[in-house]
């Protein structure tokens, strides 16, 4: 008797899946396909939590369909007033603290024209999604989909999707390295009045334009094995200051290379220690009030420290590098390396 | 700017100006508009010079000059007279070879581009030292800046605003 309600049970699981996934295939796409046509205005917090330390942002979003998005932060103190804006052709985030407007192209552009390609994965099933549940999110109905990494290392998504309007209401990361990373509405108006001025820059005086940056943000455990595998081992200082603390780790390209980056702080004080397999000359020098830099080429990798510290702490810093992956500590051998330019 | 592009730069200028064109995206596209100038003038039709055009375009020119010699401050006139000699040693300095034919848009673009250079300081404060540092060195500050200024939060944040990043269009790792 148990043994045949069991296999029903079964049956009926084994039956629900499939409609499960269908579920949350059709509620990506309407998603997708309501991309261009939904226009909102909210506030929106960001908590990205790595090796137990969280940071945390707040930021007003503003989505006017069919191309245009605005996000101005509120918090923490030091980005309050920074402002990115995509105007459906250039993608810029203006930085008041460095003068700098960062430049790129327009991200929702090409998010809008990659849709009909997504909507071909997701109803191709390449796109793992499962239904998890439907429930109330700021007093809205939502379908909560996860979405499992198709490749290894990449971070397990969870979505809550306004049943109405597609629209994301709050979106969950979490890498196998432990970073976790999560941006939710804490309010989102979707009869917004917006105008095209506010998804233009103000006029700025003395601002340089740079390119958008070139790094993104992995976990620390994802930095160390990405360095293992580049060059046999992360290196990483045996001593800092008192109080510095390891907060990030970073993947760049460098013409095409790759750079790995690991931050630390204590306070305002910061450091960044950068690592590559290019070839480069010692360098040592002030760049500007409060940045020094020390760079040495060490066995087959460059490292380069930048920071807020004299450089006599930061060539202390660099003689204490350690290479966890190395044997016994030391630096991988030398391997072939091509000249930066 | 005119060597840079000739590659008659030496190695260490050739470096410091790529290093501010990796960092300065205004020197980028004024670099790219005099490499597209050059590129539509030298495409332009090459025409036969007749063989006694040498002899009286030099004829013309030391006419017209002797004419502005006369009209011309003398050494004793102020600033204008000053700049006399360093004027008549670049009016006599040869033209880079690819901009011989192409002095009034050069000497526009040349001027436009020394206003670009000299409007846009990499950042607030900078140390002289940075314009020595090798391109690597430069892009390495500057993404520390970016760094402490929290862009590694707003990547997230950004990609967490972008249907298309959220299929793993762009995703971290």
């Amino acid at each position: 008797m148990i043994c045949s309600r069991l296999a029903a049970l079964s049956l009926l699981l084994l039956a629900a899946a499939p409609l499960r996934a269908q579920d949350a295939r059709d509620a990506l796409i309407h998603s997708i396909e309501m991309e261009s046509r939904v226009s909102y205005a909210g506030i929106q917090t960001t908590v990205v939590t790595d090796r137990g330390k969280s940071r945390s942002s707040q930021q007003v979003v503003k989505r006017m369909a069919p191309d245009k998005l605005r996000i101005e932060y509120l918090a923490p103190a030091g980005q309050r007033g920074e402002l990115v804006i995509d105007d459906g052709q250039h993608l810029r985030h203006y930085i008041p603290s460095l003068k700098v407007v960062e430049e790129g192209p327009s991200r929702v552009q090409r998010s809008l024209q990659h849709q009909q390609s997504r909507i071909r994965d997701v109803r191709a099933g390449k796109v793992n999604a499962t239904l998890t549940s439907e429930t109330m999110l700021l007093g809205r109905p939502v379908t909560v989909i996860t979405i499992a990494p198709a490749q290894p290392g990449r971070p397990v998504r969870t979505l809550w999707l306004d049943r109405a309007t597609g629209v994301t209401l709050q979106i969950t990361d979490q890498t196998p390295g432990g970073r976790t990373s999560v941006t939710s509405f804490v309010q989102i108006d979707f009869v917004p009045i917006l105008g095209p001025a506010e998804f233009q820059l103000p006029p700025l005086r003395g601002v340089t334009v740079v390119p958008e940056s070139l790094g993104k943000p992995i976990s620390v455990q994802r930095a160390r094995q990405t360095a293992h595998r580049l060059w046999g081992g992360m290196p990483e200082p045996a001593q800092l200051p008192p109080g510095f603390r390891l907060t990030s780790a970073h993947q760049l390209s460098y013409h095409g290379q790759p750079v790995i980056a690991l931050r630390y702080t204590r306070g305002r004080d910061d450091l960044s220690l950068f690592v590559s397999a290019s070839a480069g000359e010692p360098f040592s020098a002030p760049m500007q009030r409060g940045i020094n830099v020390v760079q040495h080429p060490i066995g087959g990798i460059l490292v380069t420290l930048v920071g807020s510290l004299s450089p006599a702490e930061l060539e202390a810093i660099l003689a204490s590098l350690r290479f966890p992956g190395g044997p016994g500590g030391t630096p991988p051998p030398p391997a072939s390396r091509r000249p930066l330019r | 700017m005119g060597e840079y592009l000739d590659g008659t730069l030496p190695r260490r200028q050739r470096r410091a100006v790529e290093a501010h064109l990796f960092a300065c995206a205004a020197c980028r596209r004024e670099l790219e508009a005099m490499r597209r100038t050059l590129a539509l003038v030298t495409s332009l039709p090459r025409r036969e010079l007749s063989a006694d055009f040498d002899q009286a375009l030099r004829a013309r020119l030391t006419a017209a000059d002797r004419g502005r010699r006369a009209n011309a401050p003398s050494r004793r006139d102020g600033l204008a007279g000053f700049l006399l000699p360093f004027r008549e040693r670049h009016l006599r300095a040869p033209w880079p070879s690819a901009l011989r034919r192409l002095a009034p848009a050069g000497a526009l673009a040349a001027a436009a581009l020394a206003v670009a250079v000299w409007n846009l300081q990499p950042f607030p404060g900078l140390h002289p030292a940075s314009q020595r540092a090798p391109a690597y060195v430069a892009t390495l500050v500057h993404e520390h800046q970016l760094l402490k200024a929290g862009s590694d939060m707003n990547v997230t944040v950004v990609r967490h605003n972008l249907e298309g990043d959220l299929l793993g269009d762009g995703e971290e790792e």
